[in-house]
Formats: C-alpha cells, sequence, structure tokens
C-alpha cells in the first residue's frame, strides 16, 4: 500500500513539474543564457549565434525610447496604482457599511474584469472617448464646459490619461473583492463599541478598518505591481500607430522582436529582446521581495 | 404549515429590522452616490452600444440611433465577413479542451500538494510560487523559436498545449480547496482495498466539485479572454485566430472604412458570451476570487 502510495504522488506530480520546467525554468534560463549573444531573427541556429556579453543590456541603457518605456511604466504604476487602491478601497468601504444590494453592487463593480480586453478598449476609445458622438463629449456639453467637451481624448496628448483611466475601470473590481473580503472579516462590535464611544465614520475607518486590513493592502499593492510590470495588451490595443507616449518595455519587446517595426533607430535583435525580458523578471522579483520580505511588519491580533 | 411558518418568522425579522435599517439607509445616502453613479455609466455605456449596433452607421453618427428599426444586419455581416464564424468556433475550443485537462491532471496534484506529505512538498511549492511570479513575456522568444523551427506555430493544436502550460494556477487554487476537506472517508477507503486512484477520483474528487467548478469556470473566462499569447502564437492566418485577436483584426480595418454599425456589433460579439456567461455565474466568480470559499 505504501508503495501504491508513492507511486500515486509521483504520477500526480509529473505533469505540473513537467510543464514547470517546460514552461517556466528552460524559457528563463534560455532568455538569461541568450541575452548575452546577438541574432537577427529567431531562426538562427544557436552555433551562430554571436557572444556580445552585457552589450545588449548597455544597448538599452542607451536606448532613449527603452528608457522613456520605464519612464511609462513607472507612471502607469504611480497614478494607476493611486487611482485602483483609492477607488477600490473607497468602494470596498461603501460595501461593507451595510447598503442594501451588496451583492448585486459587488458584482456589478467586479463586472468589467470579467470581460475580454478587446471589447473593453474598443468601447472606451471607440464610443466612450469619441470625439464625435461619445459619452464624454455629451456629459461636458450637456453640462456647458465647452472647451472640456471640445477635447479629443484619445490623441497623442490626451491617449496616456484616458487609457489609464480606461484600464482603472477594469482592475478596481478585483482589488475591491479582496479588500471587501477582508473587511468582512473585521469583527462587527469593534466598529459598534467605536460608535458608542462617540468616533464618527472617518475616524473608525482610520483606526479599525485601516490597520486591520495593512495586510491585505500589501497584498493588492503587490498584485498592481506585479500586473504591471507586463503591461502590453492596453498599451498594445490603444496605440493605433507607432505611438511613444504609451510604450511599455513589454510593447517595446513586442514591437522590436515581433511586429516588425521598428520604433528605434538600434538594428533587429532577439538577443535585446531576451534581456528585456530578463529586466523585467528581476523587477518582478525584487518587487515581490520588497513588498513580502522587507516590507512585512507584524500583524494585528483579532 | 411549516412553509407557513418560516414565512411568517422571515417576514417578522424583516419588520423588526427595518425600523433600525431604516435609520441606518438614510445615515447611507453619500454613499450610494458612487454605486448610482457607476451604475449609470455601465448601463449606458453597454446600452448605448447595444443600439449602435442595432443602427446604421449614418445614424450613429447622426445621433439619432435606431432611427429606421433593427439592422440585424450588421451582427450578420459582422458575423459572415471575416470568418467571424470560425474565430468563435476556435474560440471554444481553445477555451474549453484545456479547462478539462487542466482539472484532470491538476486536481491530483494539487491534493498530493495539500494532504501528502513527502519529503519534495515545501520545494515544489516554493518553486511553484517564485515560478508564477515570472512574467509572461518570457517565454515568448524561447518557445517561438522552437515552435517556428518545427512549423507548429499557426497550428490548433498549438495553442490548446500552450493554454494548458499554466497549470501552476488551477493546482493551488485546488490546494486551498482541497487543504479543507477532510481525508477520513479516503483513508476508510484505502483500507477497504481501494487504489489511491480509485479513492482519489470516486471520493476525494467528488468532495472537490464546488472547487473544480469555480477554478474551470474562470480557466473558461481566462481562456477567453486570453489575447497575450494568442497574440503571438495564434495570429498567423484564419485558420488559428481566436475571436478576440480576428476581431480586432476586424475592428482595426473597419475603421477605414468607417463602417462603425458593424463595428459596434463585432464589439458586441467578443463581449456578450462571457458577459451573459457573467449574469448566471456572478455569484460563484465573486466568491471564487477571493479564495473559492463560498461565502455569503
Amino acid at each position: 500500500m505504501k508503495k501504491q502510495n508513492r507511486r500515486f504522488i509521483i504520477l500526480s506530480l509529473i505533469p505540473p513539474i513537467f510543464c514547470f520546467l517546460v514552461w517556466t525554468v528552460y524559457p528563463t534560463l534560455r532568455c538569461i543564457i541568450q541575452s548575452c549573444f546577438a541574432m537577427p531573427n529567431m531562426t538562427v541556429p544557436v552555433s551562430q549565434w554571436q557572444w556580445v556579453g552585457l552589450q545588449n543590456y548597455k544597448d538599452l541603457y542607451e536606448s532613449s525610447v527603452f528608457m522613456m518605456s520605464f519612464t511609462t511604466l513607472g507612471k502607469i504604476w504611480l497614478y494607476g496604482g493611486v487611482i485602483c487602491l483609492s477607488v477600490s478601497l473607497l468602494f470596498a468601504t461603501i460595501l461593507t457599511s451595510g447598503v442594501l444590494g451588496k451583492k448585486f453592487w459587488r458584482s456589478l463593480i467586479y463586472l468589467p474584469n470579467t470581460i475580454s480586453a478587446v471589447a473593453m478598449v474598443n468601447m472606451w476609445s471607440l464610443y466612450i472617448y469619441n470625439n464625435k458622438f461619445g459619452m464624454l463629449k455629451k456629459i461636458f456639453s450637456s453640462l456647458g464646459m465647452e472647451k472640456l467637451a471640445e477635447v479629443n481624448w484619445t490623441d497623442t496628448e490626451h491617449m496616456f490619461g484616458s487609457m489609464l483611466v480606461a484600464y482603472c475601470f477594469g482592475y478596481i473590481g478585483y482589488l475591491m473583492l479582496i479588500m471587501i473580503a477582508a473587511m468582512d472579516g473585521i469583527p462587527k462590535d469593534l466598529y459598534e463599541s467605536a460608535f458608542l464611544d462617540g468616533a464618527n465614520a472617518w475616524v473608525r475607518f482610520w483606526r479599525i478598518t485601516m490597520p486591520l486590513i495593512t495586510e491585505t493592502f500589501r497584498t493588492c499593492l503587490t498584485y498592481w505591481t506585479l500586473g504591471t510590470i507586463g503591461f502590453f495588451i492596453w498599451s498594445q490595443l490603444w496605440s493605433r500607430s507607432q505611438d511613444l507616449a504609451l510604450m511599455t518595455p513589454a510593447l517595446y519587446m513586442y514591437n522590436s522582436t515581433f511586429a516588425n517595426s521598428s520604433t528605434d533607430v538600434l538594428v533587429k535583435n532577439i538577443g535585446r529582446g531576451c534581456a528585456i525580458a530578463v529586466i523585467m523578471m528581476l523587477m518582478a522579483m525584487f518587487a515581490h521581495l520588497l513588498f513580502n520580505v522587507i516590507l512585512k511588519e507584524r500583524k494585528y491580533e483579532y | 404549515m411549516a412553509l407557513l411558518t418560516k414565512e411568517s418568522t422571515s417576514k417578522k425579522t424583516f419588520r423588526k429590522l427595518s425600523k433600525h435599517e431604516w435609520a441606518m439607509q438614510v445615515r447611507l445616502i453619500p454613499a450610494y452616490i458612487p454605486l448610482v453613479l457607476w451604475l449609470a455609466f455601465s448601463v449606458f455605456a453597454i446600452g448605448w452600444l447595444l443600439l449602435a449596433s442595432l443602427s446604421t452607421s449614418r445614424e450613429v453618427f447622426g445621433d439619432n440611433l435606431m432611427a429606421s428599426g433593427l439592422h440585424f444586419e450588421n451582427y450578420v455581416k459582422a458575423w459572415k465577413s471575416n470568418n467571424v464564424s470560425r474565430y468563435f468556433l476556435h474560440s471554444i475550443i481553445y477555451s474549453s479542451i484545456p479547462c478539462v485537462v487542466l482539472v484532470f491532471f491538476g486536481a491530483p496534484a494539487a491534493y498530493v500538494l495539500a494532504k501528502k506529505e513527502f519529503k519534495m512538498r515545501k520545494f515544489i511549492v516554493t518553486s511553484f510560487i517564485v515560478g508564477m511570479a515570472v512574467p509572461g513575456t518570457m517565454v515568448l522568444i524561447p518557445w517561438y523559436s522552437i515552435l517556428v523551427k518545427l512549423d507548429l506555430v499557426g497550428k490548433l493544436p498549438t495553442m490548446i498545449v500552450i493554454y494548458c502550460m499554466g497549470i501552476s494556477g488551477t493546482v493551488f487554487f485546488l490546494m486551498q480547496f482541497f487543504s479543507t476537506v477532510p481525508t477520513s472517508l479516503e483513508e476508510a477507503a484505502l483500507i477497504d482495498g481501494c487504489t489511491p486512484y480509485q479513492a482519489f477520483w470516486k471520493i476525494m474528487f467528488h468532495m472537490a466539485q464546488p472547487g473544480v467548478i469555480t477554478v474551470t469556470i474562470f480557466n473558461f473566462l481566462g481562456f477567453w479572454n486570453e489575447y497575450f499569447l494568442a497574440l503571438i502564437f495564434a495570429n498567423s492566418g484564419e485558420n488559428v485566430r481566436s475571436l478576440a485577436v480576428g476581431l480586432q483584426n476586424m475592428i482595426n480595418s473597419m475603421r477605414f472604412t468607417g463602417d462603425y454599425a458593424a463595428l459596434y456589433a463585432a464589439i458586441l460579439i467578443v463581449f456578450l458570451p462571457t458577459f451573459i456567461l457573467y449574469l448566471f455565474l456572478s455569484d460563484k466568480i465573486v466568491a471564487g476570487v477571493t479564495g473559492g470559499a463560498v461565502k455569503g
């Protein structure tokens, strides 16, 4: 029976371990190695790879477009993070305060998360932001704000902000659900006794809710950060031409290795694409370490 | 009789609560404002898209939607042109087959990692966790190079296998689920002479049914909406494109021809399947996001 049990364990674990080796370990190792070589396309045999050491990383460091993609990523992370975390915190607080129809509101706010990014992007860019018959235009002109109604939200100047708002709209529900789960776990008598002691909603939020959900807040921040590092789909769908305003490292990698279009003066080099993937992985590892090891503080007990 | 008493008690509690509730709801009026705004926005956006997709392009630009009645031909046009029906079928294949495969291989592994004691357990779990933090961009160049060399890019099975590769997410979700399931039944079955396989598939797998259903819904939605890998590995021709990739190509070309009505119909064709699924399963999905424990 013991032997059977062992066989069961081993056979059950083979498929996921195989996938892990093939789909995570192998690509990671290969990217690290390949990032030190240069090759003009994907099908060049390994024997013709040209050793360049850290030159690919140096090229990237010197490429203004790539460095700009980092600034863009940082802006998405910071502004988007502030919007997503604060709005989802607001909605989570509202929905745990005893409003009627909690289930309905919760499902409604999570809804955009389950919709294909293609549908969301096109809904926003072709209807809501449309400068002829779009929703924003109508809202602004009915409020008498003609100047805002005239703005073309999808032009190069405004596309970053408009994309970020649209992206956050879809992300808020996810973070909100995580926060609601944490807030539902806080015992109600804490609020009741604070209420009887004369604490208003604002004080109760900052003195009870916030300290008790710091752990969850950090989880949300980790998810947001790890999700942002690979930011790609929205940028790729939103920028129709080779706009640099939405360029992120992942999009830069896609454009320079897959899309046959050069947004940069650099010669096509697959090794450099690998270097970008390695840099993004290091960022993810660093973020993981930062949020889960270094910033770890003591838990409140309740 | 039993039903009647039940009803009257529930009415009583409702009445008892309502006074206290009313006072509270009045205080909560400001809290409803953001919720109502969100609702209004969603209803208007989706409603307008629906109406626009049933109007002519001229009506869309002239701001008088549906002036000449319903134009279902937009959908017919969007569906028939550019092989959308075919893309739809591809998406169903890409989303459903991996769902079955992932549960078939993921469930036993999740169970073993959650319940069995063995040396490498901790190491395997930690490696999976570290592995999940590796960005998806990592697989692109290595695997695209290999698949191009083997002439496997642009084949339906390739995409199915690619989606099956991300099994660790399913394993993790089910692991949490199995860790709450008691093992005494399985032990009894083993003593009665069942093999570990029989014990797992006949007993433990059934006890994990709610978790299996939730993870399958998530996987299906995830694969249906997946765009990143599909853009790279399933974009080489009409024989492989998923619905999202195919429609995006179509939308890009429709923007230039100015056929906005058919374009909105195309958006709704991507939008509706998961939207309808969500209408029926939102409780399960919402509960599943936060750890799979189905709570109120």
